[in-house]
C-alpha cells in the first residue's frame, strides 16, 4: 500500500494542504514546529480515527475551527486506488472510502483495507519515533513477541486476553492440588459421598448375619418357652396342694372346738331385741336428760324475774319523758335568755364606760331610788336657778354702770366751796362729832366700868376653883393653867382701863364750846354743797353699793353654784362617774345605770333558775343511770330508757312463756320416766330368759352362740372346698412346700433372665434389619452422589471448553513464534549485521526470553547493555525484518519520526542503503536535519515549511 | 382361548438418576422413589387387571447398588401378586446375575425363577398350556450367544421366550447374550420377551420380538414415557398394549427463539412451552430445553448472561408449576456466524483446534480427565464429546471476542 497524496482540509496548524508522496522513500524535512509530526499524526488519524476527546492523544482540531480532517489517496495491491476521507462527525470522525470502481465504503471497508489492523498494532510495527524505539528495551520476549507477532494476526491482544481470561476461569474451576476451585470442591464432595455410600453398603452387609442370628434367637426363645411352661405347671400343682394343707388342718381344729362349746340357750334374735330395747331406753333417757336440761334452762330464765321494780321505774321514767324534754328546752331557753342579758349588760357597760370588776360592785349597789332621782333633779334645778340668777345680776350690773355714767355727767355742773370752808366744814362735823362723842363717851364710860368689874371677878373665882381642883387632885398641869388663866384675866382687865381717852374727850368739849353757830353756818354752806355733793356721791355710792351688792350676790350665787356642782359631783361619784358631765346627759346616765342594775338583777335571776334546772336535769339523769345501771349520754337518755324498757318487757313476756313451757316439760318428764321403767322390765325379762344377770354375760352368751354358728359355716365351706381333692400327706409342712416351690421359681427366674436377654437381642436385631430394609438414606445418598457426579461432569466439560480454547490460543501463538519468529529474527540479524558493519553477527533469544546480540568475537550482550544507537539499530532491524515478513498481509508504509539521530555517518549510510533496498514498502521519514535528505539517493524530499509556497492548496 | 400376560424388564429398582444437576433438595425424594413408584404402578395394574401371569426379563436391580429396600419392595410386590394368585416368571440379567454375593430375599411360591440353564416352565391357562423358556445370568457377563439353548417350539401350546440380551452387532449397548432376529424367529415362538435394552422397541412384529424398555427413565438418554406391555395371545397371534408407568419423564423440548428480543419474551416462550408440555402429559418431567432459531437479537440477549443464570431464572419461573417440571439443561443451537473482524481473529484458533487428534485432545484435557482422583467419576471422552467441546469453545471464544470487540 502506498500513499500517493495527502489532502489536508484542516488539521492542526495545516489547512488546505496537499502533499504528494512518492511510492518509494519520502523525506519530510522541516525545522522544529514546522508541522512534521502533525503530518504523521494526520495519516494515523485519518486511517484509524480521530482520538476521542478525553483521550490523551491530541485531536489536532484546527484552532480556527474550520474544516477538520482530510483525504489520503493511496494505492493498494489488492484494492487498487482508494481515497480514505475522514471529516468531522462522530467522535472518531466520519470516514468514507472511495474505491477505484466507484464503490464507496465506510468503516467496514476501511477495516478491510487496513487488514483489520488497529492503530496500536499499526504503530507497533509501521510507525515509530525515537521514543517508541527506546521503549523496546524494557520488553521481554513474550511482550516483544506479542508486539512483533501482532502483525501476523490482528487482534492477537484480544486473543491473548481471552486466553488469560480462560486461564483465570480455569483456575476457578480446577487446580491440580487445589481445594477451593469448583471441580476440586466437587471432587471432595464426591469422595465424601462415596465414603458415605461405602458405609451404607457396609451397613447393609450386616443384614444377612443379622437375619441369621435372628433365627437362632427365635429358636432359643422357643425352647425357653417350653421349659417355662413345664415349670409353671409343676408350680401350680404344688401351689394347690399347699393351699389345701391349711384347710384340712383347719377343719380338724374347728371340729374340736365345736365340741368344747357348751350347749347354751340364747333367745332368738336376742341381741337385736335387747339392743332395740337398750336403744329405746337410751333414747328415752336421752330425751329425759334433754327435758331436764330444758327445765333447767327455763328455770334459769325464771330466775331472772326480780326486775319488776326496775320495769316500774322505767315505766315511770317513760311517763315523765315529756317533762324531761320540757326541762331540756327550758334549760335551752334560759341559756339563751342569759346570753341575751349578758349581751345587754355588756352593751350598757360599754356605754357607761365602766369595767366589770372595779366599778361594777359600786355601781350595782348604788342607790337609784326615785328619791335619789328626786335629789338629783333638785340639785340640777337649783343649779339651773343659780345660773338664771347670775344672769339677772349681770344684767343689773350693766344697768348700774349706765347709771354711773349718767351721774358723772351731771356732777360737772355743781360749784365747789372754798378750801377753808371746806376744811372747816370738813373738820366741823368731826369736831362736833368728837364733841358729841366725847359727851357720849364720858357718859358711857361710867356704865362700862361696872360691867367689867363683875366679869373679872367671876373669871378669877373660876380660876381659883380650877386651881383648887388641881391642887386637890395633885394635877399640877391644871393648876398651872388656872394660874395662867388668872394672870391673863388680870392683865386683860388692866388694859380696859382707858382713863386718858376720857380726859381727852373732856378737853375737847371745852375747846369747842361757843364756836358752834358760826361754824354751823359755814358748815351749812359747805354742808349744802356737800349735801349736793354728798347727795351726788351718795347716789353714786348707792349705785356703787348696789353694784358691790350685786357683785357680792353674784359671788354668793357662784359660791352656791360651786357648792351645788360639788354636791352634784359627789352625787355622781356615788355612781362611779368621775367629773361632771353635761347636765343634759346626767339623767340619761342615771337611767342607764338603773337599767344596768335591772339587767344585772335579771341576769342573777336567770342564772339562778338555770342552775336549778340544770341540777334538776342532772338529778333526773343520774336517777335514770342508776336505774339503768350504766352510763348513758344525756342526749340519748330516753332512747336508752325505751330500749331497756323494751328489753325488759320482752324478757317479761319470755318469762311468761317459760313458765308455761316448764309445766309442759314436767308433764313430759313424767311420761318418759314411766316408759323407762317399762323398758327396764323388758330387759329383765330377756336376762331371765338367757339365765344371766348382767349385760356382759348376756353378750358373752351371744358370742358363744355366734361362734358355734360360724364354726358350722366354716366347716360347711371347708367341706365344699375339699370336695374332690385328693387327700394329701398332712405330714408335709408348709415350709417344705415353700422350699419346693422356691426351687422351681429360681429355675424359672434363670430362664426369664435368658429370655429377657434374648428378647432384647431380638428386638435390636429386628430393629436393625427393619432399619436396613426401610433405609432410604442409602438411596438418597446414591442420588446425591449421582447428582454431584453429574455436576462434576458438567463442570469438567465447562473446564474442558476453556482449557481447549486456551490451549488452542497458546498453540497458535507458539506456532507463530516457532515458525515466524525465527525467520524474522534471521532477517533482523542480517540487517543488524549490515547496520553494524559486521560488528555483531547474531541476534538470539535467551532462555529467559530476552534478546541478546552476539558480537563478531562471540561475546553475548543483552540489548540493555548496548550503546544507545546500537540498541536502536537492533530494534529497527527487528521492525524492518518484521515488516518485511508480513508484507503480504500488511503492505503498509513505514513512517519514521527521526529515529536515526543517534547514528553515526557510517551507520546512517548503512541504514539508508538498507532502506533504499527496501522497495516493498513505502517510507515516510520525518526529520529536522536537512542533511538527512542527502543520505538517500532516490528519496523525494519535501520541505514541510515550504509546502504551501511550492505547491499551494487546491482541493 | 386367549392368554394375557404382562411383560416388563429392566426395573433397575432404587437406582439413582444420572446427569441431573442442581435438582432441588426437596424434590430429590420424589426422584429417588420414582423407580419404586413405577414398579408400584406396574404391580397395581397387575392386581387390577389380573393377568394370567407376568414375565420379568432381568435387571430387576442395579447390581452394583442393590439396596435391601429395593429387594424388600420387590418382595412385597411379589407377595401382593401371590396373594392375587398371579404367577410370575422371572429371569435375572447382567445386573442381578446369580453369582452376586448379595443377600437374597425369599420370593413367594408364585414366582418361578429361571436358573442359569435355559429351561422350560409350564403353566396351564384355562386349559391352554403355556411354555415359557428362559435363563438367568450366572454371572455379570454373558458374552456368548445363548440362543442355541432355546428349543424350537413344539406344535402344541403357546411358547414364550424370555431373553435378556442384545442384538448381535449393536454396539450402542454393552453386548450381552447376543442374538439375531432370524435366530429368534427360527424358534417359532409366539412371543419373544426381551430385556436389557432400555428403549422400548419391537425388533419384529408377528411374532413380536419386543423390548418393553424400562419402567422409569433414569437419565436424559432415557427419554419419554416408559412402561410395560400387556400382551394377549389369541389363536396363536400375539397383540400388545403399552401401559405407561413412569412417575417422572425425561424429555427434550426445542424452543424457537425467532424474534425474541427481551428476557421477558424468552421467559414467556419457555414458560408457555413447558406449561403446554405439562398440560399435555400430566406427569412430572425433567426436560432439556434446546434453543433453536437464534437470530442476532436472541444471540445478543443470551450473551447478556451465562447459561447457568438463564437456567436459574427459568427454574425459578417454573418452580411453582404442577406437575413438577424441572429444566435440567439449556442448550443453544447457535449459528456461529459473526463479523469479519471477529471471524478473522477466530479462524486461526479454530484451524489449530480442528487439527487436533484424539491424543492431542486427551493431552489438552488431561489435567482433569486424567487426574487420578477424577477418573472414577468421569467417562472417557469420545469424539462426539470433543466435537461438543469444540462447539462450546467456539461459542465461548465468540462471546469473549464480541465482548471485547
Amino acid at each position: 500500500m502506498k500513499i500517493e497524496k495527502l489532502v489536508i482540509y484542516g488539521f492542526g496548524k495545516h489547512d488546505n494542504l496537499i502533499i504528494e508522496l512518492d511510492p518509494g522513500i519520502n523525506v519530510l524535512y522541516g525545522h522544529n514546529e514546522s508541522g512534521k509530526t502533525t503530518i504523521q499524526q494526520f495519516i494515523l488519524h485519518v486511517l484509524f480515527g480521530f482520538p476521542s476527546r478525553n483521550s490523551t492523544r491530541l485531536r489536532y482540531e484546527p484552532k480556527s475551527g474550520g474544516r477538520y480532517g482530510g483525504q489520503i489517496h493511496l494505492h493498494d495491491p489488492v484494492y487498487g486506488k482508494c481515497i480514505v476521507e475522514r471529516v468531522r462527525g462522530k467522535s472518531a470522525g466520519d470516514v468514507k472510502v472511495y474505491f477505484e470502481n466507484g464503490e464507496v465504503g465506510e468503516q467496514e471497508a476501511l477495516n478491510k483495507l487496513l487488514r483489520q489492523y488497529d492503530r496500536a498494532s499499526f504503530e507497533s510495527i509501521f510507525s515509530f519515533s525515537l521514543l517508541q524505539l527506546q521503549g523496546f528495551e524494557k520488553m521481554n520476549e513474550q511482550e516483544l513477541s506479542r508486539t512483533l507477532l501482532a502483525s501476523g494476526t490482528t487482534g492477537v491482544d484480544h486473543l491473548l486476553q481471552v486466553e488469560a481470561s480462560m486461564e483465570k476461569e480455569m483456575d476457578g474451576l480446577f487446580k491440580k492440588s487445589g481445594r477451593n476451585p469448583e471441580l476440586n470442591k466437587k471432587l471432595t464432595e464426591l469422595r465424601k459421598l462415596e465414603d458415605a455410600l461405602q458405609e451404607e453398603v457396609r451397613k447393609s452387609d450386616q443384614y444377612a448375619p443379622a437375619v441369621e442370628r435372628l433365627k437362632e434367637v427365635e429358636g432359643q426363645l422357643g425352647t425357653i418357652h417350653l421349659e417355662k411352661e413345664a415349670y409353671e405347671k409343676n408350680l401350680r400343682t404344688l401351689a394347690i396342694e399347699r393351699q389345701q394343707l391349711p384347710l384340712q388342718q383347719k377343719r380338724a381344729v374347728l371340729q374340736e372346738r365345736l365340741i368344747t362349746l357348751a350347749d347354751t340357750h340364747f333367745p332368738a334374735d336376742g341381741i337385736q331385741r335387747y339392743e332395740s330395747i337398750v336403744r329405746q331406753l337410751d333414747e328415752v333417757q336421752a330425751t329425759t336428760v334433754r327435758i331436764q336440761e330444758e327445765v333447767k334452762q327455763v328455770e334459769h330464765l325464771l330466775d331472772e324475774r326480780a326486775d319488776q321494780e326496775k320495769l316500774l321505774t322505767l315505766e315511770q321514767f317513760i311517763e315523765r319523758e315529756s317533762e324531761w324534754h320540757r326541762s331540756l328546752s327550758a334549760l335551752a331557753s334560759l341559756k339563751m335568755d342569759r346570753e341575751q342579758l349578758i349581751e345587754q349588760e355588756n352593751q350598757l357597760r360599754v356605754r357607761l364606760g365602766i369595767q366589770m370588776d372595779e366599778e361594777g360592785t359600786e355601781l350595782l349597789t348604788a342607790d337609784v331610788s326615785i328619791r335619789k332621782e328626786e335629789e338629783l333633779y333638785e340639785l340640777l334645778e337649783s343649779l339651773k336657778d343659780f345660773h338664771r340668777e347670775i344672769d339677772i345680776i349681770e344684767r343689773k350690773q350693766a344697768e348700774l354702770q349706765e347709771e354711773i355714767a349718767r351721774m358723772e355727767e351731771r356732777k360737772q355742773y355743781v360749784t365747789k366751796p372754798s378750801e377753808k370752808d371746806m376744811q372747816q366744814a370738813e373738820q366741823w362735823p368731826k369736831i362736833r362729832q368728837q364733841l358729841a362723842e366725847a359727851k357720849a363717851y364720858v357718859m358711857i364710860h361710867d356704865q362700862q366700868e361696872n360691867n367689867f368689874k363683875t366679869i373679872l371677878f367671876s373669871l378669877l373665882a373660876f380660876m381659883l376653883l380650877i386651881a383648887g381642883y388641881g391642887i386637890l387632885s395633885k394635877q399640877y398641869g391644871i393648876l398651872f393653867i388656872a394660874v395662867l388663866g388668872a394672870f391673863a384675866a388680870f392683865v386683860w382687865s388692866k388694859r380696859q382701863k382707858t382713863n386718858e381717852q376720857v380726859k381727852k374727850a373732856k378737853q375737847l368739849l371745852t375747846h369747842y364750846e361757843g364756836q358752834e353757830s358760826e361754824m354751823e353756818a359755814v358748815f351749812e354752806r359747805v354742808r349744802l354743797y356737800d349735801e349736793e355733793k354728798e347727795n351726788h356721791e351718795e347716789r353714786h355710792g348707792n349705785i356703787e353699793m348696789d353694784s358691790r351688792n350685786l357683785a357680792t350676790s353674784a359671788r354668793e350665787i357662784e359660791e352656791k353654784i360651786h357648792q351645788t356642782e360639788w354636791s352634784l359631783q359627789s352625787f355622781l361619784a356615788q355612781y362611779g362617774i368621775d367629773g361632771l358631765p353635761s347636765a343634759t346627759i346626767i339623767p340619761e346616765l342615771f337611767r342607764m345605770i338603773r337599767a344596768l342594775q335591772e339587767v344585772m338583777r335579771q341576769l342573777g335571776h336567770t342564772e339562778e333558775r338555770y342552775q336549778q334546772l340544770s341540777i334538776d336535769i342532772q338529778q333526773k339523769h343520774e336517777e335514770v343511770e342508776q336505774a339503768l345501771q350504766q352510763a348513758v349520754p344525756k342526749e340519748a337518755l330516753y332512747e336508752w330508757v325505751r330500749k331497756e324498757y323494751k328489753i325488759m318487757t320482752t324478757k317479761a313476756r319470755q318469762q311468761q312463756t317459760a313458765i308455761e313451757k316448764k309445766q309442759q316439760l314436767e308433764k313430759e318428764l313424767k311420761e318418759k320416766e314411766a316408759l323407762t321403767t317399762l323398758l327396764q322390765e323388758q330387759i329383765e325379762r330377756l336376762f331371765k330368759e338367757t339365765a344371766v344377770e348382767t349385760e356382759e354375760a348376756y353378750y358373752h352368751a351371744h358370742q358363744i352362740e355366734q361362734e358355734k354358728l360360724r364354726i358350722d359355716r366354716q366347716l360347711e365351706e371347708l367341706a365344699a372346698q375339699l370336695i374332690g381333692q385328693p387327700a394329701i400327706d398332712l405330714s408335709l409342712t408348709d415350709e417344705q412346700f415353700e422350699n419346693m416351690m422356691e426351687e422351681i421359681k429360681e429355675s424359672m427366674a434363670t430362664l426369664n433372665q435368658q429370655q429377657k436377654v434374648l428378647v432384647e437381642e431380638k428386638a435390636i436385631l429386628l430393629n436393625q434389619t427393619n432399619a436396613l430394609l426401610s433405609d432410604e438414606a442409602s438411596s438418597q445418598l446414591q442420588q446425591q452422589f449421582e447428582m454431584a457426579r453429574a455436576q462434576f461432569i458438567a463442570l469438567a466439560k465447562k473446564w474442558a471448553a476453556k482449557k481447549a480454547l486456551a490451549s488452542a490460543i497458546q498453540q497458535m501463538m507458539n506456532d507463530l513464534k516457532e515458525k515466524k519468529f525465527p525467520a524474522v529474527l534471521k532477517e533482523a540479524e542480517r540487517l543488524f549485521n549490515r547496520l553494524t558493519n559486521g560488528r555483531y553477527d547474531a541476534m538470539i533469544m535467551t532462555e529467559e526470553g530476552y534478546f541478546e546480540v552476539v558480537s563478531k568475537s562471540g561475546m553475548r550482550f543483552p540489548i540493555i547493555e548496548l550503546s544507545q544507537a546500537t540498541k536502536e539499530q537492533a530494534y529497527i532491524s527487528l521492525r524492518l525484518a518484521l515488516a518485511a515478513s508480513i508484507v503480504e498481509t500488511a503492505p503498509f508504509p513505514i513512517m519514521m519520526d527521526d529515529p536515526f539521530v543517534h547514528f553515526d555517518e557510517q551507520r546512517l549510510s548503512h541504514m539508508s542503503h538498507i532502506i533504499d533496498g527496501f522497495t516493498t514498502h513505502q517510507f515516510i521519514y520525518f526529520t529536522c536535519q536537512e542533511s538527512m535528505k542527502n543520505n538517500w539517493h532516490e528519496a523525494t524530499t519535501i520541505k514541510v515549511s515550504t509546502i504551501r509556497n511550492n505547491q499551494g492548496a487546491n482541493v | 382361548m386367549d392368554v394375557r400376560f404382562l411383560h416388563t424388564a429392566d426395573l433397575h429398582l432404587d437406582t439413582p438418576f444420572k446427569g441431573v444437576t442442581h435438582f432441588p433438595e426437596e424434590k430429590l425424594a420424589e426422584l429417588r422413589e420414582s423407580t419404586f413408584q413405577a414398579f408400584s404402578t406396574f404391580i397395581q395394574y397387575a392386581l387390577e387387571t389380573k393377568p394370567d401371569f407376568i414375565v420379568i426379563v432381568g435387571d430387576i436391580y442395579d447390581g452394583a447398588h442393590r439396596s435391601l429396600r429395593a429387594q424388600l419392595k420387590f418382595q412385597e410386590g411379589m407377595e401382593a401378586l401371590a396373594e392375587a394368585e398371579i404367577p410370575v416368571f422371572l429371569s435375572y440379567g447382567n445386573h442381578d446375575h446369580l453369582k452376586g454375593t448379595w443377600t437374597r430375599f425369599d420370593l413367594p411360591e408364585n414366582v418361578t425363577v429361571f436358573r442359569e440353564e435355559v429351561v422350560r416352565k409350564r403353566i396351564t391357562v384355562r386349559g391352554e398350556t403355556v411354555n415359557i423358556f428362559g435363563f438367568s445370568y450366572p454371572e455379570r457377563h454373558v458374552r456368548e450367544s445363548m440362543i442355541d439353548a432355546y428349543p424350537v417350539a413344539e406344535t402344541d401350546g403357546i411358547h414364550i421366550g424370555l431373553l435378556h440380551g442384545s442384538v448381535e452387532g449393536d454396539e450402542s449397548h454393552a453386548v450381552y447374550a447376543p442374538f439375531t432376529k432370524e435366530a429368534l424367529l427360527a424358534k417359532r415362538y409366539h412371543y419373544w420377551a426381551l430385556g436389557h435394552i432400555h428403549k422400548r422397541q419391537a425388533l419384529h412384529e408377528n411374532p413380536p420380538i419386543v423390548y418393553p424398555g424400562n419402567l422409569q427413565g433414569r437419565h436424559r438418554n432415557e427419554q419419554g414415557m416408559k412402561g410395560f406391555y400387556e400382551v394377549t395371545i389369541e389363536n396363536g397371534k400375539a397383540t400388545r398394549q403399552f401401559v405407561p408407568a413412569s412417575s417422572i419423564v425425561f424429555d427434550t423440548l426445542s424452543i424457537s427463539c425467532a424474534g425474541v428480543e427481551h428476557a421477558g419474551d424468552w421467559l414467556a416462550i419457555c414458560e408457555e412451552a413447558l406449561s403446554h408440555y405439562q398440560a399435555k402429559h400430566h406427569v412430572a418431567a425433567i426436560v432439556a430445553l434446546e434453543m433453536v432459531d437464534i437470530d442476532e437479537q436472541a444471540a445478543a440477549l443470551f450473551r447478556q448472561s451465562n447459561r447457568e443464570e438463564w437456567l436459574s431464572v427459568l427454574r425459578e419461573v417454573m418452580q411453582k408449576k404442577s406437575p413438577f417440571i424441572w429444566v435440567n439443561e439449556l442448550t443453544y443451537a447457535h449459528s456461529l456466524k459473526t463479523n469479519d473482524a471477529i471471524q478473522s481473529m477466530m479462524n486461526p484458533v479454530f484451524d489449530t483446534m480442528e487439527q487436533w487428534t484424539t491424543e492431542q485432545w486427551e493431552d489438552v484435557l488431561q489435567d482433569v480427565y486424567q487426574h487420578t482422583r477424577s477418573i472414577p467419576y468421569l467417562e472417557r471422552l469420545t469424539n462426539e464429546d470433543f466435537e461438543a467441546i469444540q462447539t462450546e469453545v467456539k461459542r465461548n471464544l465468540m462471546t469473549e471476542l464480541i465482548e471485547r470487540g
